[in-house]
C-alpha cells in the first residue's frame, strides 16, 4: 500500500496549489480527484460565468449602440457559440491544470472517488478509486454542489443548477429561478440578455437577503427594468411536470398562484460535498448541514486532518479557497501563522457589479458599533456619465471614533474591482481618510469611491 | 413683461416670483433626472428607475420655457432636445420584445442605460403622445437657421409621421391603450373624456396615418356631463385629465361639437372642474385631515399604502397608486400639489393661495424640486409636520406640468407654440372644433 505524507481529497482551487507548494517542500503528496481538475470555480463556475456574462454584456452593450449615436441593425444570439466560447476558456483553464501533474511523480494525481476508511495505526487509510492508500495527513477540498430543496415534484421535472447549466444548448423560453443569491441574480441577468424570459422566485422579502436593503432594493429595480420578473415573498409548494416544461405551485401573500416555467434554475443555496467521504469513519465532526468543523488554522477535530474551501463553511469563494491553500501551506511548511481571521471580499456579478467586503451597515449598527458612513451615486461620476454607465450607488461605512473602514457596499460598472481600495485599506487598518485624501486620476470610476469617502459624515 | 412687473404691487410681485422659483425648481428634474447620452428622462426619483417616455416629452417641451426663463441657455436646450430625438430616431424600432418603439410609438418605460423596453412594458399609445407633443413643440421652438434647430425640426416631424395611429385602432374607430409584442393589442381602448384629448388631436392631425373622422365622435361618445357643487361640466373624476392636455393646447375660445351645445370651451371646463375639486375638499364628505379651501388637489397618484390603519376610531383604507378621483373615489386623503399648480392657468384666485397653504403645511422641504409628489395630512407620520405623511418621491409626470403651466399661466408659450403647429390645427379642425384662434 503507497503511502503518502499528505493526501488531498479534492481538486479544487486549494487542493492544487496546496499540492504542489508540499511537493516543492519535500513532502510525498497525493491529490485525489473523481472527475475534473480545478473544482467548480474552473468547470461550472466562475471561469465559464464570467465567460458567458461577458457575452451577454457584449451583447447588450450592443443593443444599446443608439445610446453611443450608433446604428446597430440587429443583434442575434448564437446561444451554443456562447457556450462554446464559455467551455473553450475552461478547457484552457483545466488543460493547463492537468498539464502540471502530467509528468509529475510528486505531486501524484490520483484519479477516483476518495472515501477514508479508517486508521492504521497513526496513518489514515483512504480508498481512491480501487486503490488503497495511506496518508499521514489529509486535506478536505471536496467542495460544494446545488443544494436540492425538498420542494414535492422537483424530482420529476429536469431542472438546471450551477453544475449542469453549460449542458443545455437551447435558450429556454421562459425560465425560472428558484432562490435569489448571487448565483440566481448573474445567471438570471445573463439568460435575459440572451434573449430569454426570466422569473426569479424567492420565499424571503429580499434578494440577497445579507445585504443592506438599500444596496439590493436598488440592484432589484435595475434588473426589474431589464426585464426580469421578481416574485419575492412566494412559497413553492409543489412542481408538476407540463408539457414543454413545469409548473411551478406557489402561495403569495395566502393567495395561490401558478407559474409556467420552460426550464427551473435552482439556485437556492450549496450544500457541502461530505456525504460520502467516509469521515465518520475517522470521527470528524461537521455541522447538522455537512460543513466541516475547522478551527481558524483550518484544522478539523480529528488531528492530521485539515478542510478547505467550501466544504469548510463559512465564505465560499475562490479565492477564500485559494488562500484557505496560503493557510494550509503556512501550517505545513511554515511558521502556522496565517489564519482564518482575514477580509474577505466577494461580488455578485451582475452588471452593475456588486462589489463587497466586511460589514453592511445594518451588520454594523446590529454590533452595536458607532459608524459614520459614506455614499456616492454614480451618476455623479464623471467617468460613468461618459460610458453613460451611471447606475449604482457607493456605500462605505466606518467606525466612528478611528475611521477604519468596517465595510463597502461598491454597486457600480467594474464595482468588483473598485472595492478593492477598500478591501486594501481594511487591511493595511489605516483610516478612510487616506482614501479621501489620496490623489485619483482623472476620470476613472475609482474617483467615485474617493468621493463616496469625502461623503462620510 | 417688464413693465407688468413694475406696475405690480410688491404681493403680486412676491408671487410672481415664488412661482418663478417653483417653476426653476420643478425643472431641475429634466436637468438632474436624465440621461445625457439619449435624453431620457427618469419617471422618478426612486432608485433604479426607468425612464417614462411621457416625461421624456414633458422635457422636449419643457427645454423652450427653461431657454425663456433663462434656466438654460437656448444652445443647451437645442442640443438636450437634439440628443433626445436622435435617440428615439435612431433605437431599436421593430417586432422584438426589446426594441424601443415600433410602427412609431414606443414603450411606456424604457430600460435607463440601455433606451430598451423596461419591464413587460406596452408599446403606449397615450405616453407616445405625450412624447410626440413634446417633439412638436420643440420643433415649432426651434425655428432658427442653425443646423441644430433645423435638425430638431427635421427629426420632430419624422417621429411624428411615423406614428401609425390606423394601426393603433386594432381595426376599430377608437384607437387602444396599446400593444405587447408577447399579446398583442391591448382590450383596452381610450373611450370618454379623459387626457387622451390629446392623443385624438395629434392622430386626426397625421398626414401619413390620421384617424378617421368619426374616431373623435365615437371617443366623445360616452361623455358626461355632471352637476357637481353647483356646477355643470364635462366630468371626469381626477385633476391630471382636465389639464395634462392643456398643457400643449390653448383651449380658450375654441370647442368641439359637445361643449359648442353646453356653451363653454375645455379650458372653462377645466376651470369648474377645478372649483368643483376645491369645494369638494370644503365637503370633505370622508372627513380627511387637512381638507379645505386651501387645501385640495386629488388625481392620479402615489399614496401612503397599501394600509388600512383604525385612526381616531374610523378605519381608513389607504391605497399606493390609484387614479384618486372625486366624488365617489378612490380617496384616501391623499392631495397631490402638482394637480394645484397645474390648474394655475385656469383659476389662479384659488391655486396660489393653496399653494401658499401646502407650503406653510411643509410640503417640498426636503426635495431639490421642489413639492414632493404627494402628501396625506390623515395618514400617520414621524414629520410633525401639518401635511403628514410626504412622498418621498419626485416624479416627471409631476414636475413637467409645474414648469409647463406655471409657463402658460406667466407667458403662454407652450400655447402659442403649439398653435403655430400645423398638425395640431389640423386635428382640430378634423375633431370638429371651431372658433377663437382657429378661424
Amino acid at each position: 500500500m503507497t503511502r503518502y505524507d499528505i493526501l488531498i481529497i479534492g481538486g479544487g482551487q486549494a487542493g492544487i496549489p496546496l499540492a504542489h507548494s508540499l511537493a516543492r517542500a519535500g513532502k510525498k503528496v497525493a491529490l485525489a480527484e473523481r472527475k475534473d481538475l480545478g473544482g467548480s470555480c474552473v468547470n461550472f463556475g466562475c471561469t465559464p460565468t464570467k465567460a458567458a456574462i461577458a457575452s451577454a454584456r457584449a451583447a447588450f452593450q450592443a443593443r444599446r449602440g443608439a445610446v453611443f449615436g450608433l446604428r446597430v441593425p440587429t443583434v442575434e444570439v448564437d446561444f451554443p457559440a456562447v457556450l462554446d466560447r464559455a467551455r473553450s476558456i475552461v478547457m484552457q483553464s483545466r488543460g493547463s491544470l492537468q498539464r502540471g501533474f502530467a509528468a509529475s511523480e510528486n505531486p501524484r494525481l490520483l484519479i477516483g472517488h476518495a472515501r477514508l476508511q479508517g486508521r492504521e495505526a497513526e496513518a489514515f487509510r483512504v480508498r481512491v478509486g480501487g486503490e488503497s492508500i495511506l496518508a499521514a495527513g489529509v486535506v478536505l477540498n471536496t467542495g460544494a454542489r446545488s443544494l436540492v430543496p425538498p420542494i414535492p415534484g422537483l424530482k420529476k421535472v429536469e431542472y438546471l443548477h450551477a453544475g449542469n447549466w453549460l449542458d443545455e444548448h437551447r435558450i429556454p423560453a421562459h425560465l425560472v429561478f428558484i432562490g435569489a443569491g448571487y448565483i440566481a441574480l448573474e445567471m438570471s441577468q445573463f439568460y435575459l440578455r440572451m434573449g430569454c424570459r426570466v422569473t426569479v422566485i424567492e420565499k424571503s422579502d429580499q434578494i440577497l437577503k445579507r445585504e443592506d436593503e438599500d444596496i439590493v432594493s436598488l440592484l432589484q429595480h435595475l434588473l426589474e427594468s431589464e426585464g426580469i420578473e421578481f416574485r419575492l415573498k412566494t412559497d413553492i409548494t409543489r412542481i408538476e411536470p407540463r408539457r414543454g416544461g413545469a409548473a411551478i405551485l406557489v402561495r403569495s401573500n395566502g393567495s395561490r398562484g401558478e407559474i409556467l416555467a420552460s426550464r427551473i434554475f435552482l439556485a437556492a443555496g450549496r450544500q457541502p460535498n461530505t456525504d460520502d467521504l467516509g469521515l465518520e469513519t475517522v470521527g470528524v465532526k461537521t455541522s447538522k448541514e455537512g460543513f466541516v468543523e475547522v478551527d481558524d488554522r483550518l484544522a478539523t477535530s480529528v488531528s492530521g486532518v485539515w478542510a478547505a474551501g467550501d466544504i469548510r463553511g463559512g465564505p465560499m469563494f475562490t479565492h477564500t479557497s485559494w488562500d484557505d491553500y496560503r493557510i494550509l501551506e503556512s501550517q505545513f511548511a511554515g511558521d502556522g501563522s496565517r489564519t482564518t481571521r482575514r477580509v474577505v471580499p466577494y461580488a455578485v456579478y451582475t452588471d452593475p457589479e456588486l462589489g463587497r467586503v466586511g460589514q453592511t451597515e445594518a451588520e454594523a449598527l446590529e454590533a452595536g458599533k458607532k459608524i459614520k458612513v459614506g455614499r456616492f451615486e454614480m451618476r455623479n461620476n464623471g467617468k460613468a456619465r461618459e460610458l453613460s454607465e451611471t447606475d449604482g450607488v457607493i456605500k462605505i461605512v466606518v467606525e466612528a471614533a478611528t475611521g477604519r473602514i468596517l465595510g463597502a457596499a461598491v454597486l457600480s460598472s467594474d464595482g468588483a474591482e473598485l472595492v478593492h481600495l477598500c478591501v486594501d485599506l481594511m487591511n493595511a487598518g489605516a483610516p478612510y481618510t487616506v482614501l479621501r485624501d489620496a490623489v485619483h486620476i482623472h476620470p476613472t470610476l475609482a474617483e467615485a469611491v474617493q468621493s463616496a469617502a469625502a461623503a462620510i459624515q | 413683461m417688464k413693465a407688468h412687473r413694475d406696475r405690480a404691487g410688491p404681493a403680486a410681485r412676491a408671487a410672481e416670483e415664488d412661482l418663478h422659483r417653483r417653476q426653476k425648481q420643478a425643472f431641475g428634474y429634466f436637468l438632474h433626472e436624465s440621461d445625457a447620452s439619449t435624453g431620457l428622462v427618469r419617471d422618478s426619483t426612486h432608485p433604479g428607475s426607468p425612464s417614462s417616455i411621457a416625461a421624456v416629452g414633458l422635457a422636449l417641451a419643457a427645454y423652450p420655457a427653461a431657454a425663456e426663463r433663462g434656466f438654460v441657455s437656448r444652445e443647451e436646450a437645442a442640443a438636450r432636445t437634439l440628443v433626445t430625438l436622435r435617440f428615439f430616431q435612431n433605437s431599436p424600432h421593430g417586432r422584438e420584445a426589446d426594441a424601443t418603439g415600433y410602427r412609431g410609438f414606443y414603450y411606456h418605460f424604457l430600460h435607463m442605460s440601455s433606451g430598451r423596453r423596461a419591464w413587460q412594458c406596452e408599446l403606449s399609445t397615450m405616453d407616445t403622445a405625450y412624447l410626440l407633443a413634446g417633439a412638436l413643440a420643440a420643433a415649432a421652438y426651434f425655428d432658427g437657421k442653425k443646423t441644430e434647430e433645423r435638425e430638431v425640426r427635421e427629426i420632430a416631424d419624422a417621429l411624428y409621421r411615423r406614428a401609425d395611429w390606423q394601426w393603433a385602432c386594432n381595426r376599430g374607430r377608437t384607437v387602444t391603450h396599446g400593444w405587447k409584442p408577447e399579446t398583442g393589442f391591448l382590450r383596452f381602448r381610450w373611450r370618454g373624456y379623459s387626457e387622451a384629448l390629446l392623443l385624438y388631436l395629434l392622430a386626426l392631425g397625421s398626414p401619413t396615418h390620421p384617424l378617421p373622422r368619426g374616431s373623435y365622435a365615437a371617443w366623445a361618445s360616452t361623455y358626461r356631463w355632471r352637476k357637481l357643487y353647483g356646477a355643470d361640466f364635462l366630468y371626469a373624476g381626477p385633476l391630471f385629465i382636465h389639464q395634462l392636455s392643456h398643457v400643449w393646447v390653448d383651449f380658450r375660445g375654441i370647442r368641439d361639437a359637445f361643449l359648442r351645445k353646453k356653451g363653454i370651451d375645455y379650458f372653462e371646463n377645466s376651470r369648474r372642474a377645478t372649483y368643483a375639486h376645491q369645494r369638494y375638499a370644503i365637503h370633505n364628505p370622508r372627513r380627511f385631515k387637512g381638507y379645505g379651501e386651501h387645501c385640495w388637489g386629488i388625481t392620479a397618484c402615489e399614496g401612503p399604502g397599501p394600509a388600512v390603519l383604525v385612526i381616531d376610531g374610523v378605519e381608513r383604507r389607504f391605497f399606493d397608486y390609484r387614479a384618486r378621483s372625486i366624488v365617489n373615489g378612490p380617496d384616501d386623503g391623499t392631495l397631490a400639489p402638482w394637480a394645484v399648480i397645474a390648474s394655475l392657468p385656469f383659476a389662479p384666485e384659488i391655486v396660489v393661495p393653496t399653494i401658499r397653504n401646502i407650503d406653510e403645511m411643509g410640503v417640498g422641504q426636503e426635495s431639490p424640486y421642489g413639492f414632493e409628489a404627494t402628501f396625506n395630512p390623515t395618514f400617520p407620520s414621524d414629520s410633525g409636520k401639518p401635511c403628514g405623511w410626504i412622498s418621498p418621491r419626485n416624479f416627471g409626470l409631476n414636475d413637467g406640468p409645474i414648469v409647463l403651466m406655471i409657463e402658460n399661466f406667466r407667458s403662454g408659450l407652450l400655447w402659442r407654440l403649439m398653435r403655430r403647429c400645423p398638425y395640431l390645427v389640423t386635428g382640430l379642425r378634423r375633431a370638429g372644433f371651431r372658433g377663437g384662434w382657429l378661424k
